[in-house]
């Protein structure tokens, strides 16, 4: 049997039962002893000047590990660590400067649980006033503070924090005129991060019978003594600190010989800081705010809601620099590589399969590339003209607009930006419409037959109705392709609902019924057709109906409302998803409908919901074409919105501001698309495949950071898409 | 009628289904009957027969078999009364097995639709139902990729690129091969399969790459394999088949009899008197099914499907398993598309697959995962989409575009009445993760 490990254990000058860090550490470090069977040497430090001798004494006694406290012995013992390098040293708070191989810092992410206290804080107050009771200004106590702050502004913008500092963590006194000092200021909440100085402040708040908030530890078990003392029930809740499973935790570690130097962190996710139980209070906190702080918790834990104070306790808000750097700048990398890759991979398929290219290849392999090259070159150059315009012309258009006020030559040098915005108004109702679904769980490849169908309730409504003002009979016609749309996708919400029958094979389904709908009602002296004409196409809707153009001056841009329209629709589903109940329950049930489902939220109610809303957007995307470009309904198949909507969503990351600036980005890539056919011959369906790509790549990020060396990332939260067949 | 909820729980307990399912499924088989009454035997008039040709004039004309010809109105009568029986036991007794009592149903249901449509008329049945069989073959071997797919846990939404894929890829070699390089087409035809059958084995091992080597949603992964398929396909042939004419071009195969078996009356001509692919999937069809479920691959695919963690336990290599199966459906996949072109039309057009792919899916999830029951329901498939194009011939008061919807309304109302009780493979969708 192996010799059994000697563990010394030495407090930092207060007493083993002070009911803080001495007290928790030792006990986890008895836990540990007890769990496997480890000797342990206790010495008590009765004051600083014997601590550096108590640890020598504890190594000279033969532990191998020595466990202590370090918010303020941390240089006394890194010193220690390079005399004795076969001793290895646990300390409690405290990170190590240097790369010592022997000394372990446990850290806390104390911002995260000051952010809980904040924004319970935020919830309670009634004056708007909340107090913060410090110690000394040392990092877990900064974090503390911090974290406290951000999250009082987090879930109440109007309520101020004022700050004492004590500059002591043992002064009771100080503590007492602290806490008196900020109620009389008005402060209806204090947190104390200040050992027992801390504990006195908040015994003196709640006689005063102010909400307080302990850290550390849980106060109804310490300060209050399990509630016995007066004013227990003022206590809200601790931010505590596990200070024990901490110790335990490099313990077990240093047991299996995976202890080595360097720093452990201790937060949300792994449990080793949150909020206590409420204890008395519980009574007293509605359960909207129970709902919030449950919110709140599980967005610190994902990474969603960031406490925005650094790991050493700076503070991250309001400083732009610490905001861009804290970006997450790789993934935004990841998107332009594989916008990147897939540009390149279609530049082969554009040069391998171009028949000049060939023919110059026959003549020999020189010949060939500088064909191959130039055939990419001229393609792309149509491509990017094509998208973004020529910057010559349009300089010199804006050059003669300026001296003669003759707008024709700007207004056709930037004709290809607005047909580009023009493109990406359709693909922004699209791109937002299948994100919404991907939030709920539901995979809506539908959005080209809702599309029909919208385009066909628009038209209907356009040409059929007659006689109204433009501002009732414009809003009527937009209604009627949601609506058109909407009903269309609810179709397989509700089967979806109801049966379990997948949504990917009912939308797609769907399509085809839809084209052949499109195909019945618009054929040559069919219900819908335009008569006396001999292609199927639709009567032209009233100019009532017509959405405004921008630049009415110049028909041919055709630009219109539909731009604001969709922009409106951005800030709308943003605000649906994320601000309101009903997008609450529409993300929940996506995220998990089991759980969903317990928590009361009907699951079938909000599938049908999501497809509704889904099919509206898409319907709307339909509508704009026709009331805004087409103004009649051609029976032309395949507009090819179904697929490139997905890619929109998955680029965006199902959020509206992502897809919005993913559908800009596939409005330009077609409107170069559609010049790259036009004057380099380059077959459309190249963006097929550039979208293919784009997905491939996004979905799997890994093949870019293959291809181009890069690390993986830290963990972020997961965003859900879609599942299997069968009922949720 | 008032019957006791006792009564409701026994006839549902009889059936395994649950009572008001029961319930529905009476009124159905009564609302079916009802149907009959008021749309077709009504509009008959005395006197009228309706005329099915049970000859296919093939080969096997040397033995003709005679015309069924029924009496119109009298049939449809007989009919409307046989569903409305037939509902009434339903709801008083209850069948043992409420889905066949379902398609015999439908059954009848469509033999009253086609006595109406062909009154007054003749209707080649048997040259329906070889058709019927021929539009199956795709839509069959689009499900078999997704059983040989789903069964160890791998949902394969890509079938549809998978399709096309092999449709382009056919065309081009056995046209190539044809035309330009002037093999007989009894070596181009087999070159362009084999050729159709290699790019489909890349395209699965492209999403069992992307879905078991990197874990990407096992749907968006399958959606990308689709909307690549649909953009190289689509730019090859505006790139290559619109300027070269010949090599759009393979010929198509021609039935081969199978002795004796093909003089079987009426079924003989349909099912032994089809091209060589035809036979391809009846064989294919065994095998899948006898590797399935009496093979030690197939014990293992199974497993992989529904407990991956117990497979992996006892040593099976869940990766190496899936994999084998999805570039295997790949190939199963790309073979649909090829049958298209080799054994159809000869031809390759843009997104000529049309949703076949996304119906084979259906039809896998219709016949509950198992290789028959797949080649079953898209039986069924091929059946509406051929309905749809004799009906026109006959003239039906129908607009056409409302007949070629049947394929597709058809899988619909099959996902929503089936699924339900479609029990998938356990761990299906599922990315798995070593520990």
């Amino acid at each position: 049997m192996q010799e059994r490990l000697r563990v010394g254990f030495v407090t930092d000058g207060g007493r083993i039962d002070d009911g803080s860090f001495n007290q928790y550490a030792y006990e986890g470090t008895i836990r540990a002893a007890q769990e496997y069977g480890l000797v342990v040497e206790l010495i008590e430090t009765r004051s600083p000047a014997e601590y550096e001798a108590n640890i020598r004494q504890a190594i000279e006694r033969g532990c191998q590990l020595v466990v202590t406290i370090g918010s303020t012995t941390g240089t006394t013992v890194e010193r220690l660590a390079t005399r004795y390098p076969g001793v290895h040293f646990v300390l409690v708070d405290y990170e190590p400067i240097q790369a010592s191989r022997n000394i372990t810092g446990l850290v806390f992410a104390e911002d995260q649980a000051g952010f809980l206290a904040g924004a319970l804080a935020g919830l309670m107050t009634d004056t708007n006033v909340v107090g913060f009771v410090g110690g000394v200004d040392v990092p877990p106590v900064r974090k503390f503070r911090l974290g406290f702050e951000h999250g009082v502004a987090f879930t109440n913008r109007r309520a101020k924090v004022l700050t004492v500092y004590t500059r002591s963590f043992t002064n009771e006194q100080k503590g007492r005129e602290a806490a008196e000092e900020l109620v009389a200021q008005g402060a209806d909440v204090l947190f104390a991060a200040a050992g027992g100085c801390g504990s006195a402040a908040i015994r003196a708040a709640a006689a005063r019978g102010t909400w307080v908030i302990g850290s550390d530890q849980d106060h109804w078990k310490t300060t209050f003594r399990e509630g016995a003392e007066p004013g227990a029930d003022r206590l809200l809740t601790s931010a505590i600190k596990r200070v024990d499973q901490a110790v335990y935790e490099a313990l077990s570690l240093a047991v299996a010989r995976k202890l080595h130097g360097g720093t452990l962190r201790f937060d949300l996710r792994n449990g080793g800081v949150g909020l206590a139980p409420y204890h008395a209070a519980d009574v007293a906190i509605p359960s909207e705010v129970r709902g919030r702080m449950l919110e709140v918790a599980e967005g610190l834990r994902t990474g969603r809601i960031s406490t925005q104070v650094g790991p050493k306790g700076e503070d991250l808000e309001r400083r732009l620099l610490a905001r861009v750097t804290a970006w997450n700048w790789q993934s935004a990398a990841m998107i332009f590589l594989a916008i990147f890759t897939a540009l390149a991979i279609g530049a082969v398929f554009i040069a391998a399969f171009d028949p000049e290219v060939w023919t110059a290849f026959g003549k020999g392999i020189g010949t060939g590339l500088a064909a191959a090259g130039a055939s990419v070159a001229r393609a792309y150059r149509a491509f990017f003209e094509g998208a973004l315009g020529n910057p010559a012309r349009i300089l010199a258009g804006f050059q003669i607009w300026i001296e003669t006020g003759n707008s024709a030559r700007l207004l056709r040098a930037i004709y290809p930006i607005t047909e580009g915005l023009r493109l990406a108004t359709p693909y922004i109702f699209a791109g937002l419409a299948v994100a919404l679904g991907f939030r709920c769980g539901l995979f809506n490849i539908g959005a080209e037959g809702q599309y029909f169908i919208g385009g066909l309730t628009s038209v209907y409504v356009g040409y059929a109705v007659k006689g109204l003002p433009w501002f009732i009979h414009l809003p009527l016609a937009l209604a009627a392709g949601m609506l058109g749309g909407a009903l269309w996708a609810s179709i397989a919400g509700f089967l979806k609902a109801r049966t379990g029958a997948h949504e990917v094979i009912n939308t797609i389904m769907l399509n085809y019924i839809a084209y052949r709908l499109a195909d019945y009602l618009l054929q040559v002296g069919g219900p819908m057709a335009r008569p006396g004409d001999s292609r199927p196409v639709s009567p032209e809707i009233l100019p009532t109906a017509y959405l405004p153009q921008f630049f009415p001056n110049d028909p041919s841009i055709r630009l219109n409302a539909g731009l604001l329209l969709a922009l409106f629709a951005v800030w709308f589903v943003y605000w649906l998803l994320f601000k309101t109940t009903v997008g609450f329950e529409i993300r929940a049930v996506g995220a998990n409908p089991r759980a969903a489902r317990t928590a009361g939220i009907s699951v079938a109610r909000n599938i049908i919901l999501a497809m509704f809303l889904s099919g509206g957007l898409a319907g709307l995307a339909g509508a704009h074409d026709i009331l805004g470009v087409l103004h009649f309904m051609p029976n032309a198949f395949f507009s090819g919105y179904g697929f490139d909507s997905i890619a929109l969503a998955l680029l965006g990351k199902s959020h509206p501001v992502g897809v919005l600036l993913a559908a800009l980005l596939f409005g330009f890539l077609r409107a170069g698309a559609q010049r790259m056919q036009g004057v380099a011959h380059v077959p459309i369906d190249i963006i097929s495949i550039l979208q293919a790509l784009i997905i491939i790549f996004i979905a799997a990020p890994e093949i870019i950071r293959f291809i181009y060396r890069i690390r993986a990332p830290k963990e972020t939260a997961e965003i859900v898409f879609t599942r299997g067949w069968g009922r949720v | 009628m008032s019957v006791s909820p006792s009564t409701w729980e026994r006839i549902a307990a009889r059936g395994g289904i649950s009572p008001r399912k029961a319930r529905t499924h009476g009124l159905i088989f009564i609302g079916a009957g009802l149907l009959i009454y008021l749309l077709f035997a009504r509009a008959a008039a005395i006197g009228e027969t309706s005329t099915f040709v049970l000859n296919f004039g093939g080969a096997a004309e040397t033995a003709p078999v005679p015309d069924l010809v029924l009496p119109t109105a009298p049939t449809l009568y007989a009919l409307a009364l046989v569903c409305a029986f037939l509902g009434g036991w339903q709801l008083a007794r209850g069948f043992r097995r409420p889905n066949l009592a379902l398609g015999v149903i439908t059954g009848l249901f469509i033999w009253a639709f086609l006595t109406w449509a062909s009154r007054g008329q003749s209707f080649n049945l048997t040259g329906m139902l070889n058709s019927a069989l021929l539009r199956a073959v795709p839509i069959a071997l689009a499900a078999l990729s997704g059983v040989i797919c789903e069964r160890c846990a791998v949902i394969n939404i890509g079938i549809e690129g998978m399709m096309l894929t092999g449709a382009f890829t056919a065309t081009l070699t056995a046209s190539l091969a044809l035309n330009l390089w002037g093999w007989p087409s009894w070596a181009s035809m087999p070159f362009g399969l084999i050729c159709a059958l290699v790019a489909g084995a890349w395209m699965g091992l492209l999403l069992a790459i992307l879905a078991v080597r990197f874990k990407v949603n096992q749907i968006i992964a399958g959606t990308a394999i689709n909307i690549l398929s649909v953009g190289i396909t689509s730019f090859l042939s505006a790139r290559i088949l619109a300027h070269f004419q010949q090599l759009n071009n393979t010929g198509t195969l021609q039935p081969v009899p199978i002795p004796l078996l093909y003089r079987i009356p009426v079924i003989g001509p349909v099912i032994f008197e089809q091209n060589l692919l035809v036979y391809l999937l009846y064989i294919l069809l065994v095998v899948t099914h006898i590797v399935l479920f009496h093979t030690r691959w197939g014990l293992r695919t199974r497993a992989v499907g529904e407990h991956p963690r117990a497979a992996d336990t006892l040593g099976i290599n869940v990766f190496r398993v899936r994999y084998v199966n999805v570039t295997i459906g790949g190939m199963v996949a790309a073979l649909g598309g090829a049958f298209l072109i080799l054994g159809s039309v000869g031809r390759f057009d843009e997104l000529m697959t049309a949703g076949k792919g996304f119906i084979g899916l259906a039809a896998m999830i219709f016949g509950k995962w198992m290789p028959f029951g797949a080649f079953g329901a898209a039986l069924i498939f091929g059946f509406a989409d051929a309905l749809q194009t004799k009906l026109a011939i006959l003239e039906v008061p129908i607009p056409s575009q409302f007949l070629l919807m049947a394929p597709y309304l058809m899988t619909i109302i099959i996902l929503a009445g089936v699924v339900g009780e479609a029990v998938p493979p356990a761990a299906d969708g599922q990315p798995y993760e070593k520990q």
